[in-house]
């Protein structure tokens, strides 16, 4: 009952004073000592409650929460670098890095061609079923497609990571400038390029967090 | 059920005639075989085996007399049979006999009735092929009734079923059933097994040698030896040993009992009330993450409770790590392989139920725990694609909320989303795009003191299978529409969330769900005409083709299978008169024993079927259902697709139809039946009969199934004969 006096139950009692009287209710009989209690509370309490302790806090990012970013610098020629979200079950996504030259502000990328050679097209990945049977097979500076810009420049984009292809984003073809914000592919590396990798702690400058107990 | 039960007798009066005309004719010839089988050494009941006594009730009398005299024949010799090495007289019946007893007593199954099962060693087979052939051999016309082949029909294992196991059921206090959920095994061994079968590998390399290099362990089975058998081996098989085989020293030994109880299954609802709790077992990495999980924390006391061997658990979906299951809670089933306590009361459920709540009260809490039956376990598989779940999701953004945007966001449900794999789910599930309505969303805004800050929480009820997070987060544009992408912010995030409920009803209630399967099941065939006969296709439907299905009585005519040929071939007739265009009908095919599909071209004459009397009177048995099958298919895909156009419709293949009637052997018999069928019909309607059918099955001779198949036949012929 202590937990009703407390700021926060303005909260409940604005959100859902129904389900407050529930948790009151629910409570078990036979123990009524206060860290009981307060389980109880927890436990059946309003989401917004419950995480209350998460309200005006920052939070971490989508992005940074689930992934860890690689940094794969000039793959092929300068000016040719890659950040590489890799995410902790192995599967990896593609995108440019700050100092790769479609993030030039004058580079308009005005279209995304995936046709990569006669036979080889992006688009079409026979991949099926869980095990990615069929998916296309890269090589860390196979070519994912061509963008080509205002300025009439054709660029290459590699593909950082070797592996298989899961997927290509399509959206591309019908937003070529999305190029420099979202991602390009959904690469699955080998386990033992991934093992390979250097993964920082999270943290996106390159230094490793030292835990330092002194 | 009936017809297999119908054929099963037939195969029993068959075998009995037969049998009762060759005894007229051998009898004195199977005396002779007798006397000689046991000079060779066989025992009483082998003798009778081999001069070619087919029927259990023969072996049940014979069986009897031997208790009734105390003795079994003339001599009781030292040395074990040459045929059943013992299994089927004393003095060493009894050995085996009494350590099964004993056993069943000692073991901690509780189940009503069973099953038993034999598992006699190799070297028996080969004995037994041998003295079939030596048999064979001296006395041909006797083999004959072997059936063709030269296995005896009836083997040793029966022989044992129906005298000695009614004894052990006896002793033991439970019933024989050949189709109780209790099997139980029994493995006999053989002390020269090694020895005699060994030269089967110098015999028949081809067969042996290959697996001697694949499976050394499972070198001789069942499988091998039949192989072996039907190789054109024979004759040199047959000389294996000595022939016939040499009277053996040792008999066979008891080596160790199985019980094999068919699984139960315990249904409930939990709650999960931890944010640090994963579903399963969670190994990331080949390092576990979690020391626990849901299935874990009460798995095992449930299995302890039934001292069951295993256990599966399975629930309809599955929640996050990091999400709170509320509410009534999830549905689960746990599936308890080989348990030996069978009759658990509900009390002690309960009382389970209630510790482990108390100990995981942090964690967990169960609900409803009770025992349901496997036919429930599919209806909880069948919910999990039906159901809906109500999400809360407290949600987190940089920018204000404004009015105009949450109205925009009510207003757009309900609403299809369309979800690829999210990246976090890609490395076990396959990429593809899956379509999820989202049938409400509701957005409360929360107060906080931040300033740069928007908290909200939204509140979804979507279909099953749903990834939430995505639809919030938008998961790199791979769900769209997402939460992000309808309010225009690409901040938003996930803070928290938590399953409200669960919208099935489970544990299924019991009774209720037996009765109405009881009512629906009379009821069913009257209801559907009165109900589905009113349905018509109408005009604002427009389709490739309609379809219409017919189902016929149950119970009609005495010969099942020829009575249904001719309704088939009957009804298109009666069809092609009612609907006067006889193009527009396309086809008539039967389905399986009483139901026939009808497709027309035009929804009028599909109408016209329905409405006629003509298909209902003409033709007694015939009771028309019907379904608009093609319609039903293309409102399905409207809502899980949503296709509301009329491209739907090229979903569906048009099926490219002519008259045609599926089974060959209905052109057959209508060659018989000329008279009764109506001949105003055009012959060319219908496809040419093919003459010279060699259809019809003569009974003159029975052949038994092969060996392979025929273990399971004779267990349910046994049935019959026992019960």
């Amino acid at each position: 009952m202590k937990e009703k006096d407390v700021p926060s139950s303005k909260l409940i009692s604005k959100n859902k004073l129904g389900d407050t009287m529930d948790i009151t209710e629910e409570c078990p009989q036979q123990d009524s000592s206060d860290t009981t209690m307060d389980q109880c509370i927890d436990r059946d309490a309003n989401i917004a409650v419950e995480s209350k302790s998460l309200l005006d806090q920052s939070y971490p990012d989508f992005v940074e929460k689930y992934f860890s970013c690689i940094n794969c610098n000039e793959v092929r020629g300068p000016e040719d670098d890659y950040r590489v979200l890799v995410h902790s079950n192995r599967v990896c996504l593609v995108t440019l890095a700050d100092s790769h030259k479609l993030k030039h502000p004058d580079k308009v990328p005005i279209k995304v061609d995936f046709q990569i050679s006669d036979k080889i097209n992006r688009e079409d990945n026979p991949m099926t079923g869980k095990g990615k049977r069929g998916a296309q097979q890269l090589c860390n500076n196979s070519i994912l497609c061509y963008v080509t810009c205002q300025d009439g420049s054709r660029v290459p984009i590699h593909a950082a990571v070797g592996g298989k292809l899961l997927e290509i984003n399509q959206s591309l073809v019908q937003n070529p400038t999305a190029v420099k914000e979202t991602y390009i592919a959904i690469v699955l590396p080998s386990i033992p390029t991934f093992e390979s990798f250097e993964i920082p702690l999270k943290n996106e400058d390159g230094f490793f967090d030292v835990d330092c107990d002194s | 059920m009936k017809f297999l039960y119908k054929v099963l007798l037939n195969i029993i009066v068959m075998s009995a005639t037969e049998s009762d005309c060759k005894n007229k004719l051998t009898a004195q010839k199977k005396g002779e075989v007798f006397h000689h089988m046991q000079e060779v050494g066989c025992c009483d009941m082998c003798a009778h085996l081999y001069s070619g006594h087919t029927s259990y009730a023969f072996y049940e009398k014979v069986h009897k007399e031997h208790i009734q005299h105390g003795t079994e024949g003339k001599k009781l010799k030292t040395n074990p049979c040459v045929s059943c090495l013992g299994l089927l007289h004393s003095p060493f019946k009894e050995n085996i006999t009494d350590r099964i007893i004993s056993e069943i007593k000692q073991s901690d199954n509780d189940y009503d009735s069973f099953n038993l099962a034999l598992t006699l060693p190799i070297s028996y087979q080969l004995r037994a092929h041998s003295l079939a052939y030596y048999v064979r051999k001296h006395y041909p016309k006797i083999a004959h009734t072997f059936g063709g082949k030269v296995f005896p029909w009836m083997t040793v294992k029966n022989i044992f079923k129906v005298t000695t196991a009614p004894i052990i059921a006896k002793s033991v206090g439970r019933t024989l059933n050949p189709n109780s959920e209790l099997t139980i095994n029994v493995k006999l061994t053989y002390s020269n097994d090694g020895l005699e079968s060994s030269k089967l590998l110098e015999l028949c390399p081809s067969v042996f040698g290959f697996r001697q290099r694949k499976c050394a362990e499972l070198l001789f089975s069942k499988k091998t030896l039949y192989h072996a058998f039907h190789r054109g081996l024979n004759i040199e098989l047959r000389n294996f040993s000595s022939y016939p085989p040499n009277v053996p020293n040792h008999p066979l030994v008891f080596s160790q009992v199985n019980f094999n109880q068919s699984p139960m299954y315990c249904a409930g609802r939990y709650n999960k009330y931890s944010r640090t709790l994963p579903h399963a077992r969670w190994i990331m990495n080949g390092k576990r993450m979690l020391n626990t999980s849901v299935q874990e924390l009460f798995s095992k006391d449930v299995q302890a409770l039934f001292k069951a061997q295993d256990y599966t658990f399975s629930s309809s979906g599955r929640e996050d790590v990091d999400v709170r299951m509320l509410g009534n809670g999830r549905p689960f089933s746990l599936e308890l392989i080989n348990p030996m306590r069978t009759k658990v009361p509900q009390k002690e459920i309960d009382d389970l139920m209630e510790r482990l709540n108390k100990e995981h009260a942090t964690n967990i809490k169960l609900n409803d725990m009770q025992i349901i039956s496997k036919d429930d376990v599919k209806y909880l598989k069948k919910g999990e694609q039906s159901e809906t779940k109500i999400y809360e999701a407290l949600c987190v953004s940089k920018k204000p909320l404004t009015d105009e945007l949450l109205s925009n966001l009510t207003s757009c449900v309900p609403l299809v989303i369309e979800q690829k794999t999210p990246v976090r789910d890609l490395s076990r599930r396959a990429n593809m795009v899956r379509y999820k309505t989202i049938y409400s969303m509701n957005i409360t805004p929360v107060p906080h003191s931040s300033t740069n800050q928007t908290y909200f929480c939204v509140k979804l009820k979507t279909q099953s299978g749903t990834y939430v997070k995505e639809f919030v987060t938008g998961d790199f544009g791979r769900t769209t529409p997402s939460l992000r992408s309808l309010l225009n912010d690409p901040d938003i995030d996930v803070l928290a969330l938590d399953v409200l409920n669960v919208d099935l009803d489970w544990p299924p209630k019991k009774k209720q769900i037996l009765r109405s399967r009881e009512k629906t099941q009379t009821n069913d065939v009257q209801q559907n005409t009165q109900q589905r006969a009113l349905l018509l296709y109408t005009s604002d439907m427009k389709f490739d083709w309609y379809k219409l299905l017919i189902q016929a009585k149950l119970s009609v005519g005495s010969n099942a299978s020829n009575g249904n040929f001719i309704r088939a071939l009957h009804l298109s007739r009666v069809i092609s008169e009612v609907s006067n265009k006889s193009e527009d009908v396309t086809e008539v095919r039967r389905l399986n024993r009483n139901k026939f599909l009808v497709v027309c071209r035009t929804a009028k004459c599909a109408n016209t079927i329905i409405q006629s009397k003509k298909v209902q009177e003409e033709f007694n048995a015939f009771i028309p259902t019907v379904y608009m099958q093609r319609s039903a298919v293309i409102r399905v895909l409207m809502s899980t697709r949503n296709l509301c156009f009329p491209e739907a419709c090229h979903l569906v293949p048009p099926l490219h139809v002519r008259m045609r009637l599926q089974t060959k052997n209905s052109f057959s018999v209508l060659e018989n039946m000329n008279e009764e069928m109506p001949s105003h019909v055009n012959s060319q309607d219908y496809p040419r009969l093919r003459k010279n059918v060699t259809h019809s099955r003569t009974i003159d001779k029975y052949i038994p199934p092969p060996l392979s198949t025929r273990t399971t036949k004779r267990k349910t012929v046994f049935s019959s004969s026992s019960v």
